[in-house]
């Protein structure tokens, strides 16, 4: 019997943020500060700025099972419809970090009331109901802290890094204490995309929402992954379980192959690493979501490339327009029933010691 | 092989209008676009999604302009039909992917005859 975790599951916080921010204190400012920019369609973007572009294509995707995930009530209906065992759902809030550049203390406000919120209100190990603590990375101090203080709750089953927009990137040395600390709390690091300021990726002016998703998707990972792997937190943090996910899989080998090259030709320039990059990025973990539509071929061999199904967590992505079912792993013939079911859970219950 | 089907009468399926019906255990989506007919297999080439409960538009053709200038989109008279599950969307009458003609969903020739709506599968 298959038993199905899903490693991301979105939890929107619309609607709920005055009420989160009675976790803050009563004469913290942000407190009053959330609680008024609490209308999803207005004053959100302020706090929470996201990307122009219509992820619902003018009402082509209005599925009926899309489903609110943004209360404690809606996630066994959400894991009910998936088919799913365990969730770890993700912050939706989060996914802006990565453009909020103001010089301010949102962010880890922000995080410290959502893992109180979940902590009180959402999360529950006996059904299955778990999160992730959104590291609010500007402040590595900040996010130490917060690992220390919930390092031991069974609800949060790791530390969520935004890659898209964090500057300096993700393997700069001034996030290592947010890697030494989730290392010694036994918590893996998800390494995450998301889709605010998507519009100005790198270059600002695409047209089409088609553009800057996949490449700005794209390259927030592999710029991220690039950094972590080449400033060598693998090599500096040996027992944290990294992982990166929602990008699909096919721009991984790509990135290896690359970074090996250069590797060969520039070794001087990383004397601190042992082996080449693609056997440090065959140690960390991928989410297959959004895996690509492809010739199965080509997918065994990206997947043989990365290290095997053992490399791979099944997520759902849920409720966002380019989510996927555990399907999509099912229908591929190439692997076998065990491995599949690895892929679908029995990785995750490893990873994130469900 | 079924024979031809009866769907329904033209009155019951308007301009504007879709029904679902059962052909030999499939599920068939039959439509009207501004009086003419369709019908294509309620499965979506991708995951099998309810194609025919998605979104009826035109497919959006580009007039080709000199270089430097934008590209101008417009409606074309094609209906498409869009899978509400991910937005893989179709032409209605051929069922050919918009974006690749190696993809397509099954369709079904629809007539009127003697004031009902008539499916030959």
């Amino acid at each position: 019997m298959t038993s199905i975790v899903d490693i991301d599951a979105h939890y929107f916080e619309y609607g709920t943020l005055g009420h989160m921010a009675q976790y803050l204190d009563e004469d913290d400012p942000w407190r009053k500060r959330f609680a008024q920019y609490d209308d999803p369609d207005l004053a959100n973007p302020q706090l929470f700025p996201k990307s122009t572009g219509d992820r619902k294509l003018f009402g082509r995707i209005s599925r009926d099972d899309d489903l609110d995930l943004h209360d404690a009530e809606d996630i066994p209906r959400v894991m009910d419809y998936l088919g799913v065992d365990d969730v770890v759902v993700i912050s939706q809030r989060v996914l802006a970090f990565g453009v909020m550049d103001a010089d301010d203390k949102r962010a880890s406000k922000f995080a410290n009331m959502y893992v109180e919120y979940m902590i009180e209100e959402v999360v529950d190990p006996d059904e299955g109901i778990y999160t992730l603590l959104p590291a609010p990375y500007h402040d590595p101090e900040a996010t130490v802290d917060l690992i220390e203080r919930v390092a031991d709750e069974p609800g949060i089953v790791g530390v969520c890094i935004i890659t898209g927009g964090a500057e300096p990137p993700l393997g700069n040395r001034k996030y290592e204490p947010i890697y030494a600390a989730a290392e010694r709390a036994d918590l893996p690091v998800v390494f995450h995309t998301g889709g605010a300021g998507l519009d100005s990726f790198q270059s600002s002016g695409y047209e089409k929402f088609i553009e800057t998703h996949t490449l700005g998707f794209l390259t927030s990972n592999a710029s991220q992954l690039t950094s972590v792997v080449i400033q060598g937190i693998p090599k500096k943090f040996p027992d944290l379980d990294i992982l990166f996910v929602e990008s699909g899989l096919f721009y991984v080998p790509m990135l290896m192959h690359r970074l090996d090259a250069e590797y060969m030709k520039r070794p001087s320039e990383v004397p601190f690493l042992d082996k080449r990059p693609s056997e440090y990025m065959k140690e960390i973990y991928y989410g297959t979501q959004p895996l690509e539509y492809q010739d199965e071929q080509h997918l065994e061999w990206v997947i043989r490339m990365m290290g095997g199904p053992d490399r791979l967590l099944w997520a759902s992505d849920y409720p966002h327009w380019d989510y996927d079912p555990p399907k999509v792993i099912e229908d591929l013939s190439f692997l076998s029933r065990a491995e599949k079911d690895r892929v679908l859970g029995g990785n995750a219950r490893e990873v994130f010691g469900l | 092989m079924t024979d031809r089907v009866r769907v329904c009468s033209v009155e019951d399926l308007p301009p504007g209008k879709r029904i679902q019906i059962d052909l030999d255990g499939r599920a068939v989506g039959v439509f009207n676009v501004e009086g003419a007919f369709y019908a294509v297999e309620n499965r979506c080439a991708h995951l099998d999604g309810p194609v025919c409960e998605g979104a009826v538009n035109r497919e959006i053709e580009v007039t080709t302009t000199d270089p430097g200038e934008r590209v101008e989109e417009r409606f074309s008279d094609r209906p498409t039909i869009a899978c509400p599950w991910h937005g893989w969307e179709y032409d209605l009458e051929t069922g050919v992917h918009l974006g690749t003609d190696d993809v397509a969903i099954e369709t079904y020739d629809v007539t009127t005859e003697d004031g009902y709506v008539v499916l030959t599968p």
